[in-house]
Parts: C-alpha cells; sequence; structure tokens
C-alpha cells in the first residue's frame, strides 16, 4: 500500500472526507451548501473565488469545498482536486441550453487523473421550477452512461425547496465509507 | 515480469448486468456477491460497478436503477455484456405484472439476442414468495420456451453464510458463467461488433453537441461584444 493510500484510508477511519462541488455557474452550488447547512439564502452572490463549510453527516466531517463556475473561473478547478473523496456536480435543471456545456465540463473533469474512481453525484437542481427536465434525460443529456470508471448517482432536488439534497448526501456517504 | 505478463495474458474480462424494477434487489446482490452484504441500500439512481476473481476470469457486475425515471439508461449498457441478470421481488405480486412488461420490452432489444438471461425470484424469505416456476409463468417462460437462453431460479439476495452467497443463486450463477464460457467466441464477436456500433453513435453524437456548444459561446460572445 502507497503512502498516499494509506493516508487516505487513516483520514477515513477518523471518519473526515472532503468533498469537491463543481458546475457552471449559476448552477447553484452556493445555494445548494448553505441550504445544507441551513443557513439563509436569499442573499447569494456568484461566487468569485471559493467557500468551505464543515457539514456533520451521520458522525461523518464533511469537509465540502465550493468553487465559483463562471467561465473565467473554471481554470482554477483544478487547484483543488488533491484529496478528494468525491465530487458533487450540481446543474440547473431548468436551463436545457447549457446542459451541453455542462456536460462537457463534467466529462473534462472525468479525465483528470486526481479525480480518477471519485464517486460522482450529480445534482439536478432547480426541480421547483417547472421547466425543469427530468433526471433520466439529464442524465441522457449529460451522458452519464458512458461512466464505467466509479460510481455515480443523480439525485434531483432543489435548493429552494430542500427537496432531494439529504438523499444525495445520504449516497455520498455510503459511496465514500 | 514474466509471470504476471502470462497471467494476464491468460486473463478473460465478461461483464454481467443486473437489471429488474426498483427495489426488486439488484443493490443487495451486488453487495452480497462482493462479499459485503449491504442490509440497508439506498434506490440507485445511477450506477455501480463491482469486480469477481474467478480464477483466470474477472467478471464485472453492474448494477443499475430500475427505478420509473431512470430505467432508460439500461440499453446505454447492453452491448458490452455477455449476460444477463433479472431481478424480481418475488413476494411483491402487485408488481409481478409490470416487472414482466419491462422484462418482456427489454428481452426486445436486438443488443441481448442470444445472451444468457437468469431471471432471480428474490426474496424468498418473505412469505408467500412466487417459486421460480411461478415466476417463469408470470413471465411467459413456460418450459418449453426455457431454452438455452434463459433461467429462472428462487434464491434470497440478503442471505449470506460465511461470506458466500445463497446456494441456489450460487447455482444459478454457475448456470450463467457456464453458458457464457459454452458461447463465448460467438457472444465476444457480437459485443465486438455492438460496441463498435455503439462507439461510432456515441463518438458523433459528442461531436454534435461539442458544435453546438462551440456555436452557442460564439453566439455568447457576439452579443457580449455589442
Ligand atoms: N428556483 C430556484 N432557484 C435556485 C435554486 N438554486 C439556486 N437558485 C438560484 O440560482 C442562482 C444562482 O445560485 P448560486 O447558488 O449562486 O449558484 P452557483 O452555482 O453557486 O453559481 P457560481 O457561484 O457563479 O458558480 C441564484 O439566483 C439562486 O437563487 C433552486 O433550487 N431553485
Ligand atoms: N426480505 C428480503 N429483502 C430483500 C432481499 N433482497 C433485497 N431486499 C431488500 O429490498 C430493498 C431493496 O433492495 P435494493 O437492493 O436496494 O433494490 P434495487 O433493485 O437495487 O433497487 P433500485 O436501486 O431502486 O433499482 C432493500 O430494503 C433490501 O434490503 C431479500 O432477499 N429478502
Ligand atoms: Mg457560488
Ligand atoms: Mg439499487
Amino acid at each position: 500500500m502507497g503512502l498516499l493510500t494509506l493516508l487516505r484510508k487513516l483520514r477515513k477511519a477518523e471518519r473526515e472526507a472532503r468533498i469537491l462541488i463543481l458546475g457552471l455557474d449559476n448552477a447553484g452550488k452556493t445555494s445548494a451548501l448553505k441550504r445544507l447547512s441551513e443557513e439563509d439564502i436569499t442573499h447569494i452572490m456568484p461566487t468569485q473565488g471559493f467557500n468551505i463549510k464543515s457539514l456533520v453527516h451521520e458522525g461523518f466531517k464533511l469537509n465540502v469545498w465550493d468553487i465559483g463556475g463562471q467561465r473565467t473561473i473554471r481554470p482554477y478547478w483544478r487547484n483543488y482536486f488533491d484529496q478528494t473523496d468525491a465530487l458533487v456536480y450540481v446543474v440547473d435543471s431548468a436551463d436545457g441550453r447549457r446542459l451541453e456545456e455542462s456536460s462537457m465540463e463534467l466529462h473534462l473533469l472525468l479525465e483528470e487523473e486526481k479525480l480518477a474512481g471519485v464517486p460522482l453525484l450529480v445534482f439536478a437542481n432547480k426541480q421547483d421550477l417547472i421547466t425543469a427536465m427530468h433526471a433520466k434525460d439529464i442524465a441522457e443529456t449529460l451522458d452519464l452512461y458512458s461512466i464505467r470508471d466509479r460510481k455515480w448517482q443523480i439525485q434531483a432536488c432543489s435548493a429552494k425547496t430542500k427537496v432531494g439534497l439529504q438523499e444525495g448526501m445520504e449516497w455520498l456517504v455510503k459511496a465514500i465509507r | 515480469n514474466l509471470y504476471k505478463y502470462l497471467k494476464r495474458r491468460r486473463e478473460r474480462w465478461e461483464s454481467i448486468v443486473l437489471i429488474g424494477l426498483d427495489n426488486a434487489g439488484k443493490s443487495t446482490l451486488l453487495s452480497a456477491l462482493s462479499g459485503q452484504l449491504d442490509e440497508e441500500t439506498t434506490p440507485t439512481y445511477g450506477f455501480q460497478s463491482e469486480v469477481i476473481e474467478r480464477g483466470n476470469i474477472r467478471v464485472t457486475f453492474l448494477d443499475l436503477g430500475g427505478g420509473e425515471r431512470i430505467r432508460g439508461i439500461w440499453p446505454r449498457y447492453f452491448a458490452e455484456v455477455h449476460g444477463v441478470i433479472f431481478v424480481v421481488d418475488a413476494a411483491d405480486y402487485g408488481r409481478i405484472e409490470e416487472a414482466k412488461k419491462v422484462f418482456l420490452e427489454e428481452m426486445k432489444d436486438e443488443r441481448l439476442l442470444g445472451k444468457p438471461v437468469l431471471v432471480l425470484a428474490n426474496k424468498q424469505d418473505l412469505e408467500g414468495a412466487l417459486p421460480a416456476e411461478d415466476v417463469a409463468a408470470a413471465f411467459g417462460l413456460d418450459a418449453s420456451s426455457i431454452n438455452s437462453s434463459f433461467s429462472v431460479i428462487a434464491g434470497c439476495a440478503r442471505k449470506v453464510v460465511d461470506g458466500k452467497i445463497g446456494s441456489s443463486i450460487q447455482k444459478g450463477l454457475d448456470w450463467l458463467y457456464g453458458r457464457i464460457e459454452a458461447d463465448f467466441r460467438n457472444l465476444s464477436k457480437k459485443i465486438e461488433k455492438d460496441v463498435a456500433i455503439q462507439k461510432e453513435i456515441e463518438a458523433r453524437e459528442r461531436e454534435e453537441k461539442r458544435k453546438r456548444v462551440e456555436a452557442m459561446k460564439a453566439e455568447r460572445r457576439r452579443k457580449a461584444e455589442l
């Protein structure tokens, strides 16, 4: 066992994990994270850098990194890949036009060596909007079926109503355990 | 080293997909197969896999979500698999019709043609669970139509003895492995052909998508300049 693997195992024994939240700008990453930590989401601005929050879930401490998704910021995503235990990818389910762009960004991420094998949770966010696409159609548009090297799950949710967020996190915690 | 090289050369890959309605027990079965029974699975809306070694053969089991909203992705995996396990909750009479309908629909897929399919009448520990014959009958797989491609067995995915899957499910697996073994060359040829076709289609889809995204980005730049 390599030193890194060993360190990872140790960290897991301590029940701590590092989660990365990525996705295009305006997808709802910051809103989802704030909702999960029971914070107010009425005054959220586009993220210029990143936010970090620690969530405790079933005795697990999740250190969650939420990085801004604007195009000018995306090149910096890779600075945060190290030691990631799970990737949360958020999409705006009501923005069909940008879903394909989101798909391309996602597949670039999946090719990153540092994220190899890392479980993927896709939050199909903004399901409260009537124009929101169903999770299955989003899974198709994102080509999730082409993923063979890691487990993935798509969870319909709304950062606004909170529906689905908890279920998603439950899957995530199981996936990294 | 040479030994490893020779070993790898003799190595063989097979893959088997687990499908069936939501709540049938697919993820439970996957966990039992991997030797770590998970008694508290959560519904799958996606994909996970496990590799099990059988001598020189590495068998990859693909576990997919069975819910109505996610079932549509199943056929995306059909080209590459050697065999199928269709899991049925044999104690849920109310959904046998639905299970049959979904089963027959999937079996029409040309990419599964001639591939062995094991139907598992699961949850036999529950009172009144339908025996294999009844599930076979409900699916229209009567004795005469049960040929070399189909087999129906009764079992209990959530029962592991000494870290091993129950003997009836093991028997079913052995049947499946045996069918794959017996027909390996034909299956491989079919898989190679179907996967190539699928790759081509998916590459074309991706290329079209890339073009659309480029066009959209250009449009956005143009608007920003105005
Ligand atoms: N209707 C609805 N709006 C949402 C939902 N989630 C987020 N929004 C809105 O979408 C906008 C963007 O939300 P953010 O959380 O800032 O998005 P982000 O992904 O963090 O964006 P960047 O930081 O720029 O990458 C805000 O106006 C939110 O109020 C949701 O579930 N439903
Ligand atoms: N009694 C009994 N319960 C079982 C058996 N196998 C699975 N279950 C239970 O049935 C429920 C559903 O099992 P899963 O393995 O999650 O079902 P699934 O087919 O993966 O469902 P989806 O992921 O939604 O498609 C869980 O509560 C399991 O514990 C069994 O053999 N006997
Ligand atoms: Mg943000
Ligand atoms: Mg499942």
